[in-house]
């Protein structure tokens, strides 16, 4: 049977084409200084301006999503980097080489161009796969255990990995089949070998190494000596700082500091102030969110109030406060800016929270935009405070204080809706008062009254599409925190908080 | 349909993958060039009630009947004539026609779990509202292309011109030995280091070449040595 070679419509037809096609944008995205990543919108938007009519715009977005991470991916060690070959491009009659879970198991028999882009790439010391379908691929792009990504594909499979590619925000070039139809398709080899070849002298670029500054966070808190404090009092409250917790904050502020300072690893004293001071913050919170909602068990131990009362619980988080104040009083440079940071989002956080125990006692249950603006404020500051104090601490201008603000809020906002979300799928919700999926409910059909166990509620959902409303509400917050990403200067920084926005809103059952 | 007995015979014309041939057209015996081929042009002759079909697997053949509309009763007997190329040539693509080479689903197996509309790039797949998922564009499928019948983690697809056990609709006799061959959990295996496990798969290839290497060199000598005497 004889298969028929058709040039995929919407990629220039010849090697001539394509170059000179490659070399504008490449000269576009040097014009326009583009940092990476871009997202799926900014690649889009910039692709319309810059696609001739015959030539398809995902085409082109491939073409500037490679010139904007060239630079990157030649910094990028040989060993770090994944070469991925589709298997259509052996010869399909003839080829002898078995398959395996993840793909073919190519035995460079030379009928095809894969075994020698394979061996080029292994003995510059790539690890290469020969992958079946997207199944493979987007499984191992997500999850962020990948440094650099060069791949061969269609545009029909790019287009499935591309939304993965932006949100772990990896590295990449990718070059598209010449023809398509999943049997003896054809690229264009040279460029391949080029593009495995790159490689620069710099040192690694954009590189943020979150397990070494988590490990350096984690040892700023376990370096506390809370026994040779003066008081039971002080030693309560560092107790309830340096036990379980994520650490998510500090960590987050010393990675802004690090991903904008370039200083690899190396903080100075006032970043470990200031993380410490964000976390003393954040703990304080806690003490006082269990005391207000009663609740008995945080981390899997008794929480603070039950182990020592309500009135010492009390005492050692307006402890904690103060002093969160003080080590940022302690930061001898631009201290006034720090404070104006802390200050606004301890005040905004209170008004958050008091809105929403006000909501509790009184009925009828909120409306959507007021759960809203009650997320803005209170869940908002917990990201924005560590990420604009690391800023600043780098030496950020207001520029992208504003930035970093706006990205906070619509992040804080979809993580809440996102947790709502996954409390409802998991069926674990038990009180839906504070839920956005409550006050989407009651958007559509007001509800006089509310009790937790009504036996209805879940038909209701389905019949008013509830669930599937805030989705939708996440994704638009989602983008919005992406959008707000936009005008950042710097790549490390940017693809860190990319990163952060994907694995901060995976649902957590996704998938198997 | 009042004929008390109505045979369908298939001659599988674009690749002789049945034998058939001794079956001569007559009354009651319909034969067609090809049942795959009349299935997605929705040949309304599927709809006649046959009391015997000479196709493929029976597992194939009830699954393209049920994917044309017109699933057979049990009161239909199913002739498995699949020779997988032993009987006649192959007369290649009919007319102007693209190959008729697409999935259908055994819904017997299939648990609506959704991975091939995953997986397939050419949307072929689709779930319909009832959750179940269906073959919509059967001629977006790729020639020869079985990918998605070896992710299904329930051997439900089958492509019936495929000649691969038992993505062909062939019995599931060893349903245990089917299962152990569904491609494993590809999260599971890579694990936490990527690297790592591709530079495994690595190694793994490398001795899999030198050993077929060796088998190579020893058919080789055999022959020679056969030669000699």
């Amino acid at each position: 049977m004889k298969m028929e070679k058709t040039g995929v419509h919407g990629i220039p037809s010849t090697l001539q084409e394509r170059d000179s096609l490659r070399l504008r944008v490449e000269t576009y995205a040097d014009q326009q200084g583009l940092v990476p990543p871009l997202s799926m919108e900014e690649l889009r938007d910039h692709a319309l301006e810059l696609a001739p009519s015959s030539v398809s715009v995902d085409y082109v977005m491939v073409l500037l999503n490679n010139a904007v991470w060239r630079e990157t991916v030649a910094s990028i060690p040989y060993e770090r980097r994944l070469l991925l070959l589709p298997q259509c491009l052996r010869d399909f009659k003839n080829c002898p080489a078995e398959m395996d879970e993840f793909g073919l198991l190519c035995e460079e028999c030379g009928r095809c161009n894969i075994g020698e882009l394979q061996s080029l790439a292994e003995d510059l010391g790539y690890v290469v796969l020969v992958a079946e379908g997207s199944t493979v691929v987007t499984r191992l792009l997500d999850g962020g255990k990948v440094d650099a990504v060069i791949g061969v594909s269609c545009l029909n499979a790019l287009e499935k990995s591309f939304p993965h590619m932006a949100d772990g925000a990896i590295p990449g070039l990718a070059i598209p089949l010449n023809a398509g139809g999943c049997i003896d398709t054809t690229t264009d080899v040279e460029h391949v070998r080029n593009a495995i070849r790159l490689r620069s002298d710099a040192s690694w670029v954009n590189q943020v190494d979150t397990a070494r500054i988590r490990e350096m966070v984690e040892g700023w808190f376990s370096a506390i000596e809370i026994d040779s404090m003066d008081t039971r009092t002080e030693q309560i409250a560092y107790e309830w700082v340096c036990g379980e917790g994520k650490r998510w904050r500090p960590y987050l502020l010393a990675c802004t500091y690090d991903a904008l300072s370039g200083a690899d690893g190396i903080f100075p004293e006032k970043v470990r102030r200031l993380a410490l001071a964000v976390e003393c913050f954040h703990k304080a919170s806690l003490i006082h969110d269990d005391i207000e909602d009663d609740d008995e068990v945080r981390y899997n131990a008794p929480t603070l109030h039950c182990q020592y009362g309500i009135p010492v619980a009390l005492n050692a988080g307006d402890f904690l406060v103060g002093e969160g104040y003080r080590l940022i009083a302690s930061v001898p440079s631009r201290t006034a800016d720090l404070m104006r940071i802390a200050v606004e989002n301890h005040r905004m956080l209170c008004v958050g929270q008091g809105e929403e125990l006000r909501g509790l006692v009184d009925t009828p249950p909120f409306t959507a935009a007021q759960l809203i603006e009650i997320f803005r404020r209170k869940t908002a500051p917990a990201f924005g405070a560590a990420l604009r104090l690391g800023a600043l601490a780098a030496g950020g201008d207001d520029r992208l204080d504003a930035a970093l603000r706006r990205f906070s809020e619509s992040l804080g906002i979809a993580y809440q809706i996102h947790d709502d979300l996954e409390e409802y799928r998991s069926g674990e919700e038990h009180d839906l008062r504070a839920s956005i999926l409550l006050a989407l409910a009651n958007d559509q059909r007001p509800l006089e009254w509310y009790a937790p166990d009504s036996p209805n509620l879940d038909h209701v959902f389905r019949e008013m599409m509830v669930e599937e409303k805030a989705a939708q509400l996440l994704e638009h917050y989602k983008n919005e925190a992406i959008r707000a990403l936009n005008p950042l200067a710097s790549a490390p920084l940017k693809s860190l908080l990319r990163r952060t926005t994907s694995k901060m809103l995976t649902p957590a059952g996704g998938r198997a | 349909m009042s004929a008390n007995k109505s045979i369908l015979v298939c001659r599988c014309a674009e690749r002789g993958l049945v034998d058939t041939d001794g079956i001569a057209g007559g009354e009651s015996v319909l034969v067609i060039p090809d049942l795959c081929r009349a299935v997605a042009d929705g040949d309304p002759m599927l709809g006649g009630a046959f009391s015997e079909v000479h196709a493929c697997h029976p597992r194939a053949v009830q699954s393209l009947f049920r994917f044309a509309g017109h699933p057979l009763p049990d009161t239909t007997q199913v002739i498995d004539c699949r020779c997988d190329g032993a009987g006649h040539a192959a007369l290649g693509t009919m007319e102007d026609k693209p190959p008729a080479w697409y999935p259908v689903i055994d819904y017997d197996r299939c648990s609506s779990c959704g991975q091939c509309l995953e997986f397939c790039l050419f949307g072929v797949y689709e779930k319909a509202p009832d959750g179940r998922i269906r073959v919509v564009n059967p001629d977006q499928c790729k020639n020869n292309c079985p990918a998605c019948a070896r992710i299904c983690p329930e051997a439900a697809i089958i492509f019936p011109k495929s000649v691969e056990v038992p993505i062909n609709g062939a019995e599931i006799d060893d349903e245990a030995a089917v299962r152990a061959n569904i491609r494993v959990n590809v999260d599971e295996i890579l694990g936490d280091d990527v690297y790592a496990a591709l530079r495994a798969r690595k190694q793994k290839r490398k001795a899999l070449l030198n050993r077929k290497k060796i088998e190579r060199a020893l058919e080789e000598r055999r022959k020679c040595s056969g030669g000699d005497q």
